[in-house]
C-alpha cells in the first residue's frame, strides 16, 4: 500500500488513463458505426440496370411497331417506312423522358431485315407443289431464322409427321406433331413432350399450346445456333394449316414479302456509363 | 504551496482531464442518416431491387391493360370505378365489382387489374406506393396519376418501365375486356402526337416508399 508521502501523482496519472481509455472506446465504437455506412452506400451499384431496362423496353416497343406494322401494311415498302416513322416517334420521346434523369438517349434505325410470310391459309396437307411434283418432304427454309410460327394441325393419318430444325453447328431437332402430344427429339435422341386436350393452334416459336399453356419441350429453339435449315417430313399424313415469318426466302404454299424485324443503334449516356449497342428486335423470334 | 492544496490541484486537474476526454468523445460521434430520421442505405438499395424487379415481371398485357384501364364515356374522363371528385385511386377502396379480378371479401388492389395485384401482393403490407403515368404534349411531359396514396416519405425510390400505346389500341371495360373503341376515337389523358402509327409513349412510374 503506496502511503501518503509516496504517492507520486497516482490520482493525475489514474485521470488520465481513465481519460485515453474513454477516448479509444470512442473512437472504436465510431468506427464501427461508419464502416456500416460505407457498407450500405457501396452495396448496390445500379447503374447498369438501367440500360438493360431501357434495352428490354426498346424490344418491346419497338417489337410492338414491327408488328403493328405488318398487320395495318399489305406492302413491304410500306411497311419499312411505318416502322422507321414509329422508331423515329419512340426515339423522340424517349429522350425526351430521359433526358430529365440526366441522360442522353438516343435511338435509330440501322437497317430493316426483309423477310418472307409463309402461310398455309386453306386446311390442307403439309406438302409442296413443286412444279407439278407434290413433295412430303421437302425444305421450308435454308439458312434462315423464324418469327411466330404457327401450325394448326386438324387432322392425322399417321403419326410421322415431323418438323426438323437443324442449327448452323448441325444439330438436328426434331419435332413430331401427333393429335394429342407434342413431341420433341433433341440431337442425342433424347424426347421430351407435352401431351393434353385442344393443343392446336401451337406457336412453337413461342412454346406455346392452343390450350394457353406452356410447352417447355419447346424451349429447345432457343438453344438452336442460327441461322437454321426447316424442313417438312411426312407432310401428307396431316392436314391443317400454318404461317410462319422467316427472315430470307423460302419455299411454302403461299408466300408474300414481309417485315421480319429490324436493327437499331442505340447511344445511351449518363454520368456513371456510356453505351453503345446495336438491337437486333425481331418480335415472336426465340431469344 | 501546502501539500493539501497540491493534493486538491491534483484532484481537480485529473478530473478536467477526464471530464474534457467525455466531451471530446461526445463531440466526434459520427452523424448517421438515422440520426436525422432517415431511411439507411442499405433499406433504399433493397427497396430498389425489389422496386425493379417487381415491375420487370409484370407483363406487356397486364401493363397494357392498368393503362388503358380508362373510362373514357364518364364525364369527366377517368380511370374505372374512381371516386367522383378524383380521376385517380387514392388508396385502397371498395371498387364494389369493378375491376376484372374475382377478388372476394378485402378491397380490391390499386388499380383494380392484375398489375395492381402484382404490386399489392409485393408492397402491401411492408411499403406503400404511387403510380404515375408520364406522357408526352407539346408542352412537355405531363403526369396522370394511377394511383396516388399521399406523399412519399423519405428513403423513397422510383422506377419505371415505358409503353408505346398504337392508334388503334383498345380502352379497357371495368371488366378488363377490349371496349371497342380505340384511344384516337376517345377522350383519353394522352393525345396522339405522331402522323404515324404511333400514339403516345407512356412511362410508367412506380413510386415505393
Amino acid at each position: 500500500m503506496v502511503t501518503t508521502d509516496e504517492r507520486g501523482q497516482m490520482l493525475l496519472i489514474g485521470g488520465v488513463l481513465l481519460a485515453v481509455a474513454i477516448v479509444a472506446l470512442g473512437i472504436v465504437f465510431n468506427g464501427a458505426v461508419y464502416t456500416s455506412v460505407l457498407a450500405g452506400q457501396g452495396q448496390h451499384d445500379l447503374s447498369a440496370d438501367s440500360t438493360i431496362e431501357l434495352q428490354q423496353d426498346l424490344r418491346q416497343m419497338i417489337g410492338d411497331g414491327v408488328r403493328h406494322a405488318v398487320r395495318t401494311e399489305s406492302k413491304l415498302n410500306n411497311q419499312q417506312d411505318e416502322v422507321e416513322n414509329v422508331v423515329a416517334g419512340i426515339a423522340a420521346n424517349l429522350s425526351t423522358y430521359e433526358a430529365q434523369s440526366n441522360r442522353l438517349v438516343n435511338v435509330s434505325v440501322n437497317a430493316t431485315i426483309d423477310g418472307e410470310y409463309i402461310a398455309q391459309n386453306s386446311t390442307g396437307n403439309f406438302t409442296y407443289n413443286d412444279s407439278g411434283t407434290i413433295k412430303e418432304n421437302w425444305t421450308m427454309g435454308s439458312d434462315v431464322r423464324v418469327r411466330d410460327f404457327s401450325v394448326n394441325v386438324t387432322g392425322t393419318s399417321g403419326d410421322d409427321f415431323e418438323i426438323r430444325i437443324t442449327g448452323d453447328d448441325g444439330e438436328t431437332y426434331t419435332i413430331n406433331l401427333r393429335n394429342s402430344t407434342v413431341r420433341v427429339i433433341d440431337p442425342s435422341g433424347h424426347v421430351t413432350s407435352c401431351s393434353g386436350t385442344d393443343l392446336y393452334p401451337i406457336d412453337l416459336t413461342g412454346a406455346m399450346l392452343g390450350n394457353e399453356s406452356r410447352c417447355n419441350a419447346l424451349d429447345f429453339f432457343e438453344r438452336v445456333e442460327p441461322p437454321y435449315d426447316i424442313e417438312i417430313v411426312n407432310g401428307d399424313q396431316v392436314t391443317g394449316k400454318y404461317t410462319l415469318t422467316i427472315d430470307t426466302s423460302g419455299k411454302g404454299p403461299t408466300i408474300e414479302d414481309r417485315l421480319y424485324g429490324v436493327t437499331v443503334d442505340l447511344i445511351y449516356h449518363s454520368p456513371s456509363i456510356d453505351y453503345n449497342t446495336t438491337l437486333r428486335i425481331a418480335p415472336g423470334e426465340p431469344t | 504551496m501546502n501539500r493539501g492544496q497540491l493534493y486538491t490541484l491534483e484532484g481537480v486537474v485529473a478530473g478536467l482531464v477526464v471530464l474534457l476526454a467525455v466531451l471530446f468523445v461526445f463531440q466526434a460521434t459520427s452523424v448517421t442518416p438515422q440520426t436525422v430520421g432517415a431511411t439507411n442505405q442499405e433499406d433504399v438499395a433493397q427497396k430498389q431491387v425489389l422496386a425493379e424487379s417487381t415491375l420487370q415481371t409484370v407483363s406487356d398485357e397486364q401493363l397494357e391493360e392498368s393503362v388503358l384501364f380508362w373510362n373514357g364515356s364518364a364525364s369527366p374522363s377517368s380511370f374505372h370505378c374512381t371516386p367522383n371528385v378524383t380521376s385517380f385511386y387514392p388508396g385502397r377502396l371498395d371498387t364494389g365489382s369493378c375491376g376484372n379480378l374475382s377478388v372476394s371479401g378485402s378491397p380490391p388492389p390499386v388499380p383494380p387489374t392484375e398489375f395492381g395485384a402484382i404490386l399489392e401482393a409485393q408492397f402491401g403490407t411492408k411499403y406503400s406506393y404511387n403510380v404515375y403515368l408520364a406522357y408526352h404534349t407539346d408542352a412537355g411531359l405531363e403526369r396522370q396519376r394511377l394511383v396516388y396514396q399521399g406523399e412519399p416519405g423519405s428513403g423513397s425510390v422510383t422506377v419505371d418501365r415505358s409503353l408505346a400505346i398504337f392508334d388503334d389500341d383498345e380502352l379497357r371495360n371495368a371488366d378488363g375486356t377490349h371496349s371497342g373503341h380505340t384511344v384516337n376515337q376517345s377522350q383519353f389523358y394522352a393525345h396522339d402526337r405522331h402522323g404515324s402509327d404511333l400514339y403516345n409513349v407512356i412511362h410508367v412510374e412506380v413510386v415505393v416508399w
